[in-house]
């Protein structure tokens, strides 16, 4: 019944999305007010925000992985697997409130100091006096040269966000993969004098690749449909495609907030969508149901492969 | 009993449990160096127990407790670093278990463990001691997993070698290959008689017979008896022994008596 | 061919004066305090005036490293040599670099302490790492006390992060939590004045428990049913569906949301009294006794749950299935037991605790659910009832920033208190699927379970 869901959708999704959408669906801009959808900023966005979060959440899920599995002494892995049920067991829509959390404790003190443009001091950045303040900047005595309430916005607070929320879901996964890998490989490698460390460098981990890259997998589709938690706190509206390096602190948003903008009609509406609004919502979440497809084969053979090399 | 070769390895008192069960009780035994030494016995009578705990695989398993002494050229094996300990004594297994790796990668594999290089010279010269090197001199880069069971196990050997062990246990090494492979692996364990102490686990008693100098027959966690090979096999001294050694049935209870 | 490890340190003979134990252990203690002063960066800014004291201190540790295996052993200590070449360029740099770096490409500042904290961590890893090695002996078993901690690091720092969050939602959410609170719902009145309303979280308290005892009843028989067939009968249809489960699991939370909303797109031409609409949008009856149509009853919002939870209680009961041991199968058809009589009698009663199991985590799920209500809940004003709108406590979460007006209005301070409802809920579920999952396995099935 699972498969018939997609059957479904599809139909659903097809209909009102085809007509409307050939109309400069790629272009770059995007603004309700002037009924510009260009799709090509939220793409970035959920892109940006996926490989942020991805690129924090699969360090630190391994590592939980291999406390849990590996530290087989004492409490630590015990205490570390009763943990990852539990945190596991977290809705997302809590993390959004995290937003708030975080942005008071890390964004705000390690981004934005504590100055406000009358009392900056140049000297802080290092810029002299003379330089300051830029010239090409307009002078606007109630704002910052930089706009700390675009933290809210930024694509490194969402990542974080999303972060936290797969670590949950791939720890788990990961640590099976590690657990399934034969205790015989393991053995033979002890018993010829390696260490647990060499071991697990060479032998354990990288027999649980496959398994690695299967919990990858589902942790990027979940970044990608729970990014919707990101809507709290970056808002729906993508505007520009920023630049990768410099602009993590800009405001971008995925293809879930932006597709529940649209068909959603937040701020009190009835929640009915009209016209293109509509057609480019269904065709968001089309897009992310292609791009999910298009990751779970990719994930199938990467994992074949890498199966065939180690005979498992 | 009394050996006149020096002993490489002293057990004494050893007892092995797993939880509140008895896997080993009290062996006492000396291991004579440079010589292939059997342990024989029916399923269950904690042979490969006793393997596992002389190079302290045995710690893998969190319920067990070891209690005794075995030392090792004198020494306490353990106060040592457990790796260490397992430098100096290698274990192939019952089932032949090469790394996903190529032939040349998994031989070497202890070696490079050990921060040493691998050089070509080791490479050759594990291979040839474990009868492996004509077979596979061609194939040196090709994974270890093409190659047949009894190959694998030959590797597997080989690998152990390569790190320069003084002991070499084995458990039922040739317990998942075929007659032929049998054979061409007891020709390896031959042939590492002299310059490596061999301590092999085997329900095989006839390859007990062919390969070792010495034999040891245990039942229920217990030696029951420990000699000279040719000693064990023709004029054993307890009856459940030579019960066993003609295929007759033997109970747990014997071992006591 | 033996081959040896390389010892840097010889061990002492008794009586030499030997500095080598102090040494790495000063080596270790300094990486273990660069560590923890990266991580109080971390936390505060003011730490990061703690980094060049103990860049120095591991400068001087390390020169110390280098001049003794010198003198002793005539080798030179590359590690100590990387140690201290670290310590001075990250000593620079933090010199030089001004409080906040400020760039034209960077949309904002960053301040010098994340600086800080990389170089700290990055000098004091490798210094803890080797220290702690060379405190203990250099053997190989050393190596791994030494390098296995680091896997902690990251397990810390995102602890830390998930506390954080913990300890927001008890001290704001619990704060404004009241008796009242729970028990008035959200009601909205236009009266002459304006918008009238009053504030309550048990609508949505109702609502969410409204939620999961719906999408349960309607999820465990399919659920159950579908774990048995993928379990018990081989076939390409059982692979298919155990397939789209896995996948289908972690994105389509959105899209089913997506496919409701669809629906109820569908039906907004229909009129309210309509059983079609009725179904599916739900309906109130405003002061004069008319009826309008909602936004998405409860019983379509738990019709699409339970799309979520079947997978869920499917794969546990399918779990269950399949670790029946293969002696009491095969007991029971020698035995010469029917299939279904099997399945009833042996095979179901041991996977009960599973299927219990996937029972609470699926209600878990249809909890904290957001993304599927999206379009089709409400604010719960219009009471609680499977024709009703849908609403519940996540939901009202999203509202609180995204509802109406007057809703915000009244309600947007007790976010954090929907949230730790939420949590308590969705946590006592959770942890409650565990425990019996565990608990009921030891006893239910003894030894026989295996380890």
């Amino acid at each position: 019944m699972a498969a018939m869901l997609v059957v479904n959708s599809l139909p659903a999704l097809d209909n009102p999305g085809l007509d409307q959408l050939t109309r400069g669906e790629f272009a770059s801009q995007f603004s309700t007010g002037e009924r510009i959808f260009g799709l090509l900023p939220t793409i970035s966005g959920t892109v940006l925000l996926t490989v942020v979060a991805v690129a924090l959440a699969l360090p630190v899920a391994l590592a939980m992985a291999i406390v849990a599995t590996e530290f087989t002494l004492g409490p630590v892995g015990r205490v570390m697997r009763a943990l990852l049920g539990v945190l596991g067991g977290i809705p997302p829509i809590v993390y959004a409130l995290l937003a708030v959390v975080l942005v008071e404790q890390f964004m705000i003190p390690k981004f934005a100091g504590d100055m406000t443009f009358a009392t900056f001091d140049p000297a802080k950045i290092g810029a002299s006096t003379e330089t300051w303040p830029p010239s090409d900047v307009p002078f606007n005595a109630g704002a910052y040269p930089w706009d700390p309430t675009g933290l809210n916005n930024s694509t490194l607070l969402g990542g974080i966000l999303v972060a936290m929320l797969i670590v949950p879901f791939m720890a788990p996964l990961m640590a099976d993969a590690i657990r399934n890998v034969p205790n015989s490989a393991r053995e033979a490698s002890l018993a010829v004098g390696a260490n647990r460390w060499f071991t697990l460098r060479h032998i354990t981990l990288p027999l649980a690749l496959p398994g690695i890259v299967a919990a990858v997998a589902l942790g990027i589709l979940k970044a990608m449909g729970d990014a919707l938690i990101v809507i709290f706190v970056i808002g729906w509206e993508a505007n520009g495609v920023p630049n990768p390096f410099f602009d993590v602190l800009e405001r971008t948003a995925p293809i879930t907030s932006t597709s529940a903008g649209l068909l959603g009609g937040f701020q009190g509406n009835s929640g009915v969508c009209t016209g293109a609004s509509c057609h480019v919502g269904y065709f968001g979440a089309l897009l992310l149901l292609i791009a999910a497809v298009v990751i779970v084969l990719v994930s199938t053979v990467l994992q074949a492969r890498l199966r065939k090399r180690t005979a498992l | 009993m009394e050996l006149e070769m020096s002993n490489v390895i002293e057990v004494e008192k050893l007892q092995v449990s797993y939880g509140d069960q008895d896997a080993v009780q009290g062996i006492d035994m000396k291991i004579a160096g440079g010589k292939v030494t059997a342990i024989i016995g029916p399923s269950g009578c904690g042979k490969t127990t006793f393997l596992r705990s002389l190079n302290r695989l045995t710690e893998l398993n969190e319920k067990c407790r070891v209690h005794g002494s075995v030392t090792l050229d004198g020494e306490d094996i353990f106060a040592m670093d457990p790796v260490s300990l397992r430098r100096r004594i290698g274990m192939v297994f019952q089932k032949p278990n090469p790394f996903p790796m190529s032939v040349k990668d998994n031989v070497l594999y202890g070696v490079k463990a050990q921060g040493g290089r691998g050089t070509r010279a080791i490479l050759e010269e594990s291979l040839r001691k474990a009868v492996l090197w004509d077979e596979v001199k061609d194939r040196l880069f090709s994974s270890a997993l093409t190659l047949s069971g009894g190959q694998q196990q030959r590797l597997c050997i080989a690998r152990c070698l390569a790190v320069a062990p003084e002991v070499i246990l084995m458990d039922e090494p040739a317990g998942s290959l075929d007659p032929g492979a049998t054979l061409q692996l007891e020709a390896s364990i031959l042939a590492m008689k002299g310059a490596y102490t061999v301590v092999i686990v085997t329900h095989d008693v006839q390859e007990a017979r062919r390969v070792s100098d010495y034999t040891a027959f245990m039942l229920s966690g217990r030696v029951v008896e420990f000699g000279r090979t040719e000693d064990v096999f023709e004029s054993a001294a307890k009856e459940v022994t030579r019960d066993y050694l003609a295929g007759r049935l033997v109970t747990a209870a014997a071992a006591v008596a | 061919m033996r081959t040896t490890e390389a010892r840097t340190f010889a061990v002492p003979a008794a009586g030499r004066l030997s500095l080598e134990r102090p040494l790495s252990g000063a080596t270790a203690g300094g990486g273990l305090l660069a560590i923890a002063a990266g991580l109080a960066s971390l936390a505060d800014n003011g730490a990061e005036a703690l980094a060049l004291p103990v860049l120095a201190l591991m400068l001087m540790v390390s020169l110390g490293d280098i001049s003794y295996v010198w003198f002793e052993n005539r080798t030179f200590d590359r590690s100590a040599a990387a140690i201290a070449g670290a310590s001075i360029a990250g000593a620079l740099l933090l010199l030089v670099m001004p409080e906040y770096l400020y760039g034209r490409e960077i949309n904002g500042i960053i301040h010098r302490s994340l600086f800080a904290s990389a170089v700290l961590i990055a000098v004091g890893v490798p210094a803890s790492i080797t220290g702690v090695q060379r405190v203990l002996g250099g053997a190989p078993s050393a190596r791994d006390v030494a390098r296995y901690p680091i896997v902690l690091l990251p397990v810390i720092v995102a602890l830390a992060a998930y506390a954080l969050l913990m300890e927001r939602l008890v001290s704001d959410g619990a704060g404004k939590l009241s008796w009242d609170l729970l028990t008035t719902s959200y009601t909205e009145e236009v009266t002459d004045a304006g918008f009238v309303y009053e504030a309550g979280l048990r609508n949505h308290i109702l609502g969410t428990l409204m939620l999961i005892g719906l999408t349960s009843a309607i999820s465990i028989p399919p659920g159950v049913g579908a774990g048995i067939f993928v379990s018990e009968y081989r076939g390409p249809l059982a692979h298919i569906i155990r397939f789209s489960t896995t996948m289908l699991r972690a994105i389509s939370v959105f899209i089913i949301g997506v496919v409701a909303f669809s629906l109820v797109d569908a039906a907004s031409g229909s009129a309210p009294g309509d059983p079609i609409s009725d179904f599916i949008r739900g309906y109130y009856s405003d002061a004069n006794g008319f009826k309008h149509a909602a936004k998405g009853s409860f019983l379509l919002a738990a019709v699409f749950l339970s799309l979520l939870v079947i997978p869920v209680i499917a794969r546990s009961t399918e779990e269950g299935l399949r670790s029946v041991p293969r002696d009491i199968r095969e007991g029971s058809i020698a035995l010469g037991a029917t299939e279904g009589h099997g399945l009833r009698r042996i095979l179901l009663p041991w996977a009960m605790p599973n299927v219990i199991t996937g029972l609470l985590l699926g209600a878990a799920e249809a909890a904290g659910s957001v993304a599927v209500l999206l379009f089709i809940a409400g604010t719960g004003q219009y009471g609680v009832g499977p024709l009703k709108e849908a609403t519940s406590l996540s939901f009202v979460i999203f509202e609180t920033k995204y509802g109406p007006k007057p809703f915000q209005d009244a309600m947007g301070s007790y976010e954090f208190s929907a949230a730790l409802l939420l949590l308590i809920i969705t946590l006592g579920l959770t942890v409650g699927a565990l425990v019996i999952k565990q608990r009921f396995i030891t006893r239910y099935r003894g030894s026989l379970a295996g380890d």
